[in-house]
């Protein structure tokens, strides 16, 4: 507990002291930023915030220190230097990104603004374990190892292979192929950042063969929000595949019914068939 | 019994166009509903689309409008589309149903109803839109972090570019004047892309069979359709086209297709599907197979249809099906041969057949009445076996198999035992299946030394109306554990046991014949086979998973069969289009087989799958045909 209070206070002090020195040093401070806009006499970071820029301050090329004819633009990188009232007096224009330098919060109090800040209720953090307000919960965007482990029906054959289908690769049946771990289980992980939210089925690799609830009819897809944990382990069942449940399996596409056969074995040698091993 | 046909297929058709008419009507629906979905319309000099991420990215003269009367125009733009949110800045200029005004940027936050706007007045300033109403904005709100933030796209390249897009919120984007990207690389032109991100897996239900692999353009679409062209491979009919046509709504789904296109062999597949509620499911599948040249007149043709209506109860479901198949559609055609005798070649079958041979009219149709029971007990805690009880019963008809053109008389039927045609065969079967999920045995502290036991039975007996009934049992254990993060493994043992039963040894000798080949001591034990088998597989698996792009398994297999495998003796199940048996399990299995299978990813958007099996020289069986390849997206 001491230490992390220590620890935000030794940086603010930290940058204070800098922004200090940076001031009295020459009275001006540095900082990068990425550009949202430059026009009418401001330039508007992607903070948000517009700063006044000074008549006359020169353009240059961070690079080369050059004046450059280039104007800013949304998605340009720059280095604005800013002197002591907030004015920027020069912007080091980069097309690509810059190393961050100089305190953005540190220059918050120069952005130009005709009304003053109200705070946002929208922003207030929801609890993780408040209901319906799931979108609006706060993430890190930490990546988390996700474990997958379902148990499929006593139904699915040995050699079969399954896997998930997601809202996030337009349900291709076989977007993530999971590995068998017995008789009864499969499993895969994957790495997502925390917030990430989709929704998801399982398949046999085709959507003839998806998932079905326990009443033998197709499933509502499952929801997973990946919350800011270490590791998430998902435990899901597979109650029934389309083509196994209830009412035995359907004609498949591209292929005519075989015709009625009595006998329980798909390749029995027929009579008229046999072979001649010894002839 | 061929007006009930008519009836049933009258049915089936009916069905299809309510399920179509169900997904036209979910336009207006959606449109109804309190939040709707907008439609947004973009133009810019250059959008690029990156998939991986469903990101658009929009340069240059960049224009959006809103379906809520909102028209942006910007000089760059950033939208993603799974978050469903933009950003427009550079040059803002923002035209509402309640006037104009210039600003820096702007970004609306569509799930929550909430547009950001940095404008410049006398002094730049801070508004939030709420809730559509662009008269009073909230001056000076505090905004989140992230408004107006460009994604770090450094480590990505597109997947398209394109001049224009309409984005369906949540749902859908359509570019126009698009130019494919492969890499770094513009490769194929194309005037339209469809990409879909909804959340409802409908509109993506396909009728298409497998393929090795399958490059698709689609090229038309909105919220509720897709049309598409497929480029697809297969082993059994090379390269060729095929064309599918989706409708969909909250409800229901409608899938048409033609496949292969460019092909003789045609299947016009058209799957139709309405869940009136979460309890019920009405689904249709309907096929006309034709041999045709383009679109000539087939030369063969046969059809299947197949409805089925599922209903859950308190503890249980039921299920009604139908399903009728043609195997000849066209009959007889008269031909001449060149000494002008009259030869009548039979349309249907697997060729011509001449004047004298049986021609195949087969027509069965099925009735099936299905229950299953949920699975009990529920809660498992204490007795770790649950169970699920089924039953059923069915009816299958079918007038005449074969006919004899030239008395026109029928030649055979479903079934014939002793002198007795069955035309008509009843059936009922009940089955129950015992599964224990997972069982840890060891050290549960340690993952890496921790067993996994599992175990399930599955029991079924059929009565049929003719004196016989069939009688399948299934058990299967296995022992699974991690060995690390990337290697697993598990040892299986699995029996099956199916068995045809008749009651007269003259009806059982009449399907399994004593055959003097079997004499031979190679097949003493097939000589002793009176259709019960049973087949037994000891399985060992091993998992490699070094990272997600990256999976490598091994499959080793031994059967100890009876009857015994003999080479030669039963031929192999038929291979599907991939060039993977189209049965699980089947009579004389190799003894021993190893199959190596490995999915890697190959491209940015696309994965390799690679399998093939080796069956140690069984008889002249060395490996599986062929590999079996396939290339997904």
């Amino acid at each position: 507990m001491k230490a992390s209070m220590k620890n935000p206070l030794m940086r603010a002090f930290a940058a204070l002291l800098i922004l200090v020195i940076a001031v009295a040093a020459d009275g001006q401070i540095k900082v990068t930023a990425q550009l949202l806009d430059y026009e009418k006499g401001y330039v508007f970071f992607t903070s948000g915030d517009g700063f006044k820029v000074a008549p006359n301050a020169p353009i240059l090329d961070y690079k080369t220190g050059a004046v450059t004819t280039a104007s800013p633009g949304p998605r340009d990188w720059a280095r604005a230097t800013f002197d002591a009232t907030g004015l920027v007096t020069q912007l080091e224009l980069s097309k690509t990104p810059l190393a961050p330098e100089g305190d953005l919060a540190s220059i918050r109090r120069f952005a130009v603004a005709l009304s003053p800040t109200v705070a946002n209720p929208d922003l207030v953090p929801v609890p993780v374990d408040a209901t319906g307000a799931e979108a609006r919960r706060h993430f890190t965007g930490a990546p988390v190892p996700v474990s997958f482990i379902v148990r499929v029906p006593p139904s699915t054959p040995l050699t079969a292979s399954i896997y998930i289908t997601t809202d996030q690769s337009a349900w291709n049946p076989e977007a993530i192929r999971m590995d068998r771990i017995d008789a009864l289980h499969f499993r895969i992980t994957r790495i997502f950042a925390s917030g990430t939210r989709f929704k998801y089925l399982y398949t046999r690799g085709s959507l003839s063969t998806q998932e079905v609830d326990e009443r033998g009819i197709q499933r509502v897809p499952r929801t997973i929000v990946v919350p800011d944990v270490q590791t998430l382990a998902r435990g899901d069942d597979v109650y029934e595949w389309a083509d196994t449940a209830v009412g035995g399996a359907q004609p498949q596409p591209d292929s005519i019914p075989t015709p009625y056969n009595p006998a329980p074995f798909p390749n029995l040698p027929s009579p008229g068939s046999l072979p001649t091993i010894h002839p | 019994m061929t007006l009930l046909r008519h009836l049933s297929t009258a049915f089936a058709i009916a069905l299809l166009l309510a399920a179509s008419a169900a997904a036209a009507s979910a336009a207006p629906a959606a449109a109804a509903s309190p939040v709707p979905h907008r439609t947004l319309h973009l133009s810019a000099d250059r959008i690029a689309f990156y998939y991986d991420r469903f990101l658009g990215e929009a340069d240059g003269h960049v224009r959006i409008t809103t379906g809520d009367g909102l028209t942006v125009t910007g000089a760059t733009m950033t939208m993603d589309l799974k978050n469903n949110r933009f950003m427009v800045a550079g040059g803002v200029h923002l035209d509402s149903p309640n006037g104009v005004q210039d600003g820096a940027a702007l970004a609306d936050f569509m799930d929550f109803n909430r547009v950001y706007f940095v404008p410049i007045t006398s002094e730049p300033d801070r508004w939030t839109f709420v809730d559509g109403d662009y008269t009073h904005p909230l001056l000076g709100r505090e905004m989140p972090g992230d408004t107006f933030a460009f994604p770090d796209l450094s480590k990505n390249v597109p997947y398209l570019l394109a001049g224009k897009a309409v984005i369906g919120e949540r749902d859908f984007v359509r570019f126009g004047n698009v130019v494919m990207m492969e890499g770094k690389v513009q490769t194929i032109p194309l005037p339209t892309y469809y990409v879909t991100f909804s959340s409802d897996p409908h509109l993506s239900e396909n009728s298409l069979a497998g393929a090795n692999y399958d490059a698709t353009w689609q090229f038309a679409g909105n919220r509720n359709s897709i049309s598409a062209v497929h480029l697809r491979y297969d082993q059994t009919n090379k390269a060729y086209a095929a064309f599918e046509q989706h409708f969909a709504s909250k409800k229901a789904y409608l899938v048409l297709s033609l496949n292969p296109l460019t092909r003789a062999s045609k299947f016009y597949n058209v799957v139709g599907d309405y869940q009136p509620d979460e309890r019920t499911e009405l689904h249709t599948f309907t096929q006309f197979h034709t041999y045709q040249n383009g679109f000539s007149l087939p030369q063969q043709e046969q059809h299947v249809t197949s409805v089925r209506l599922i209903h859950g109860f308190n503890g249980f479901s039921a299920s009604l099906t139908y399903q009728t198949v043609n195997y000849c559609l066209l009959g007889t055609q008269d031909k001449y041969d060149p000494s002008g005798t009259l030869r009548v070649v039979q349309a249907c079958g697997t060729g011509a057949s001449l004047v004298g041979e049986p021609l195949s009219i087969s027509h069965p149709q099925t009735w099936s009445l299905d229950f299953s029971s949920l699975e009990f007990p529920k809660h498992a805690a204490a007795f770790p076996v649950k169970v699920r009880v089924n039953a059923g019963i069915s009816y299958i008809h079918d007038g005449c198999g074969f006919v004899d053109p030239r008395v026109d008389k029928c030649t055979a039927a479903l079934q014939v035992l002793g002198d007795t045609a069955y035309t008509t065969i009843g059936s009922k079967y009940v089955g129950a299946t015992l599964f224990a999920p997972s069982i840890k045995i060891g050290n549960r502290e340690n993952t890496y030394t921790m067993y996994y036991f599992n175990a399930a039975l599955d029991a079924q007996t059929t009565w049929y109306t003719v004196p016989h009934r069939v009688v399948q049992i299934n058990g299967k254990a296995s022992l699974s554990r991690d060995f690390s993060r990337s290697v697993s493994s598990y040892l299986s043992a699995e029996v099956q046991q199916p068995g045809a039963f008749y009651h007269q040894a003259s009806d059982e000798q009449q399907l399994y014949p004593v055959n003097p080949v079997y004499q031979d001591p190679n097949f003493s034990s097939f000589q002793a086979f009176r259709g019960s088998s049973t087949q037994r597989t000891l399985a060992l698996g091993i998992n490699f998973t070094p990272n997600p792009d990256f999976v490598f398994n091994v499959l080793a297999r031994k059967h100890t069969d009876f009857p015994i495998a003999v080479p030669g003796l039963f031929s192999l199940p038929p291979v599907n289009v991939l060039g993977a048996f189209t049965s699980n399990s089947f009579l004389g299995e190799p003894p021993y087989d190893v199959t190596g299978d490995l999915r890697m990813r190959v491209l940015r958007h696309y994965y390799l799958d690679i399998s093939r099996t080796y069956y140690f020289n069984f008889g002249t069986l060395k490996w599986s045909p062929s590999f079996v390849i396939q290339v997904s997206q």
